[in-house]
C-alpha cells in the first residue's frame, strides 16, 4: 500500500531524459526527503509520481493499481500535490483558497467548513482567513497553500493511506514557520499519511525526515536515512561543496556546515 | 477591497431592474405613458397602436437585450477563468468575428441565396450563418492553438491571428460591397436591437436556459482552473475535458448573441470585472450574478442607444465600447502589478 515508482524513465525534450531508471517508493507515516542540485531532476520526479507527466518507460502505481487508471476525483482524495510555484490572477479570500483542496470531498459544507478553519489554524492563518490572497505577504501566500493540500487529505480515506507531495515548501517562509511546516507535516505522517518533500535546506532535511533520496542528473545517487546519506564525502561529491557534518548538540541528527 | 454580501446585490439588482424594465419599454420614439402602458402588460397583446408597439416591438427588444446581455456576461466569465486572465473576453477566441465574416460574406458575395430559401425561412438565415461561423472559428482556432493540450497563450495568439484575417476578409467585402449592403455590414459590426422580434428572443432564450445551467455546474473546476491547470489536475478535474466544454460553451453562446444582434463589444470584459470587484472570485456567486448584470447593463446600454438621439437610434455596440473602453484602461491600470 504505497505510491511508488518503479524504473522511471521520462524525457522532457526527445532525446535527453531528465529521469534515468528511477525507482522509489513513499512509505505511509514517514517523511521522504528528495534533495539534490538544481536540474538533479527533483521536481520532475514529483510530477511523475503525482501522474502529471507520464513516463516514456517505467510505471508510477497508486496502491498497487498505475496511477493513471484512477479516475481524477477518488486519486486526489488520496494524493495531494504542492507545486513550487503559484500563480493565482484572481482575487479570493484565503479561507476560499484553502476551501479548494475539499473539493475532491463530498463530505457536506458544515464538514467542509471545521476542517478549512482546522488547517487554517495549523498554519497559523486563522487571523488572515477573510482577507484577499492578494493583501498578504509572498510566504503567508505559501501558507495558505499548504493549508489547502493538506485540508485535501485531512481525513483518512477508505481505499488506504494517503500521500502528499510537496516541491520546496518552504519557499519565502520565514524561520519559524519552516519549523512550524516540518512539524505540521510530522503530525500527518503520525497520522500514516506518506509524505515527499523536495527540500534545499539539508539540515531540515536531517532533522525531520525519516528517508533521505539524494538525486543527480535524472538518478538517484543515494538513499537511506539521514545519518547513511549525510556524509561530508558524499554531499561533497553530489553538491560540489565542501562540508563538515557534526552531531546536532540538541537533536540526535547531523548538522550540516558549509566549510 | 471589502467584498458586498452576494444577498444584498442581489436585492439590489433586483429592484433597479425592475425600473429599467419600466422605462425601456415606455421609451421610444413614440411615448408610451405610464398608465397605458400598465394596462396593455396587464390586458396582453392588443391590435391598438399603442399594444402593438408594445408586444411587437418594445417587449422583444427588451427580452433579446435581456438575453444577449446575460449570454455576453456568462461567456466573458468562462472566458476569463479558461484564460486565467481578467482582461480575456469572448472576442479574444474568434467567435464574434467568425459569425460576422461569414454574415458578410453571405451578405456581399452571395446576396442571392437567401431569395433561393422558403420564406418563413428567410429571418433565419443570417442568425444560422453568424451561429455557424462562430462555432467554426472556435473550431478552427482551437486547432491552430492546440498543441499537447490547449495552452491559453497559444488559444490567445491563435485567436489574434484569426481575428486579423478575419478582419481582412471583412474589409475586402465591405470594399466589394454595394451601399445599402454597406448599411446592412454597419448593422452587423456594431450591434443593434432595432430588428428584434419574438422568434429571436425565443431561441436566445433557449440558447441561454441551456447554456447558463451547464455553465453554473462548472463553478467548482473553474475556480480550481483558477489556481493553474496541474493545480486543477490535483484537485481531480480533467482538465482537458474541462477546457473543451467551456470553449464550446462560450462559443455557442456568444455565436447565438451576435447572431441576431452583431458584435456588442465590452460586456462580457466589463460585466464579470465588475462583479468580481464587489464580491470576489468564487464562480459560485460570479457566474449568477454577473448573468444578472450583464442583462441590466445591456439593457441600460439599448434604453442610452434609444434615447441619446431619439427618435433616431445609436448602434448599441457603440454605446458599450465607448462606456467599456475608459473603463478597460481604469481596469489595466488597476491590475497593473499583477499584469508584469
Amino acid at each position: 500500500m504505497t505510491l511508488r515508482a518503479d524504473q522511471l524513465t521520462l524525457s522532457l525534450l526527445p532525446g535527453q531524459p531528465v529521469l534515468t531508471d528511477v525507482s522509489i517508493a513513499v512509505a505511509p507515516g514517514k517523511i521522504t526527503a528528495l534533495i539534490g542540485q538544481n536540474g538533479a531532476g527533483k521536481s520532475t520526479l514529483l510530477k511523475a509520481l503525482s501522474g502529471e507527466l507520464t513516463p516514456e518507460r517505467g510505471m508510477v502505481s497508486l496502491h498497487a493499481k498505475p496511477i493513471r487508471d484512477w479516475p481524477g476525483q477518488d486519486r486526489a482524495r488520496l494524493l495531494s500535490v504542492l507545486p513550487q510555484q503559484h500563480a493565482l490572477n484572481f482575487e479570493f479570500r484565503v479561507e476560499e483558497v484553502v476551501a479548494l483542496g475539499r473539493y475532491p470531498h463530498g463530505t457536506g459544507h458544515q464538514r467542509d467548513r471545521q476542517i478549512v478553519q482546522e488547517a487554517l489554524a495549523l498554519c497559523d492563518l486563522s487571523p488572515f482567513s477573510k482577507r484577499s490572497i492578494d493583501d498578504i505577504s509572498g510566504g503567508e501566500r505559501q501558507r495558505v497553500h499548504l493549508a489547502r493540500v493538506l485540508a485535501q487529505i485531512w481525513e483518512s480515506q477508505p481505499e488506504g493511506p494517503c500521500f502528499l507531495l510537496l516541491d520546496e515548501p518552504t519557499t519565502g517562509m520565514d524561520l519559524s514557520h519552516q519549523q512550524a511546516l516540518f512539524k505540521a507535516v510530522q503530525h500527518f505522517a503520525r497520522r500514516e499519511v506518506g509524505i515527499l518533500l523536495v527540500v534545499h535546506d539539508l539540515n531540515l532535511a536531517a532533522r525531520y525526515a525519516d528517508r533521505v533520496v539524494l538525486m543527480h542528473q535524472g538518478h538517484i545517487a543515494e538513499q537511506g536515512t539521514p545519518d547513511e546519506v549525510f556524509k561530508a564525502d558524499t554531499l561533497q561529491r553530489y553538491f560540489d561543496l565542501a562540508v563538515t557534518v557534526l552531531r546536532h548538540p540538541r537533536h540526535d541528527c547531523p548538522l550540516i556546515i558549509p566549510d | 477591497m471589502k467584498h458586498v454580501p452576494a444577498a444584498w446585490l442581489w436585492a439590489g439588482l433586483v429592484g433597479v431592474f425592475a425600473v429599467t424594465l419600466l422605462a425601456s419599454l415606455a421609451t421610444g420614439p413614440t411615448h408610451l405613458p405610464w398608465s397605458g402602458l400598465l394596462k396593455h402588460l396587464v390586458t396582453g397583446p392588443s391590435d391598438d397602436l399603442q399594444g402593438l408597439i408594445l408586444w411587437q416591438i418594445r417587449i422583444p427588444r427588451t427580452l433579446l437585450a435581456l438575453c444577449v446581455g446575460a449570454l455576453l456576461a456568462v461567456c466573458g466569465v468562462l472566458i476569463q477563468g479558461l484564460f486565467r486572465n481578467p482582461l480575456a473576453e469572448p472576442g479574444l477566441m474568434g467567435v464574434s468575428s467568425g459569425a460576422t465574416l461569414m454574415v458578410v460574406v453571405v451578405l456581399v458575395l452571395a446576396s442571392n441565396l437567401p431569395n433561393t430559401l422558403p420564406v418563413a425561412l428567410r429571418p433565419f438565415l443570417l442568425p444560422l450563418v453568424a451561429f455557424g461561423g462562430g462555432l467554426a472559428a472556435t473550431r478552427l482556432v482551437m486547432l491552430i492553438g492546440q498543441s499537447s493540450h490547449y495552452s491559453p497563450l497559444r488559444l490567445i495568439l491563435a485567436g489574434v491571428a484569426f481575428n486579423m484575417v478575419a478582419a481582412a476578409g471583412i474589409g475586402l467585402c465591405a470594399y466589394l460591397a454595394t451601399n445599402e449592403q454597406l448599411r446592412t455590414l454597419t448593422f452587423w459590426s456594431l450591434g443593434s436591437f432595432a430588428a428584434a422580434s419574438w422568434s429571436g428572443v425565443a431561441i436566445t432564450a433557449a440558447v441561454l436556459a441551456i447554456i447558463a445551467p451547464l455553465a453554473y455546474r462548472q463553478w467548482r473546476p473553474l475556480n480550481a482552473l483558477l489556481l493553474g491547470e496541474s493545480e486543477c489536475r490535483h484537485l481531480g478535474f480533467d482538465v482537458p475535458a474541462l477546457k473543451r466544454r467551456i470553449v464550446y460553451l462560450s462559443a455557442a453562446g456568444v455565436g447565438a448573441a451576435v447572431a441576431f444582434t452583431g458584435i456588442i463589444g465590452f460586456i462580457g470584459l466589463v460585466v464579470p470585472h465588475i462583479v468580481r470587484m464587489l464580491t470576489g472570485a468564487d464562480h459560485r456567486r460570479l457566474l449568477p450574478l454577473s448573468l444578472a448584470l450583464g442583462a441590466l447593463l445591456t439593457l441600460w446600454a439599448d434604453w442610452l442607444a434609444r434615447s441619446v438621439l431619439s427618435p433616431a437610434e445609436l448602434p448599441v455596440g457603440i454605446i458599450t465600447s465607448l462606456l467599456g473602453g475608459p473603463f478597460f484602461i481604469y481596469l489595466i491600470h488597476r491590475q497593473r502589478g499583477r499584469l508584469s
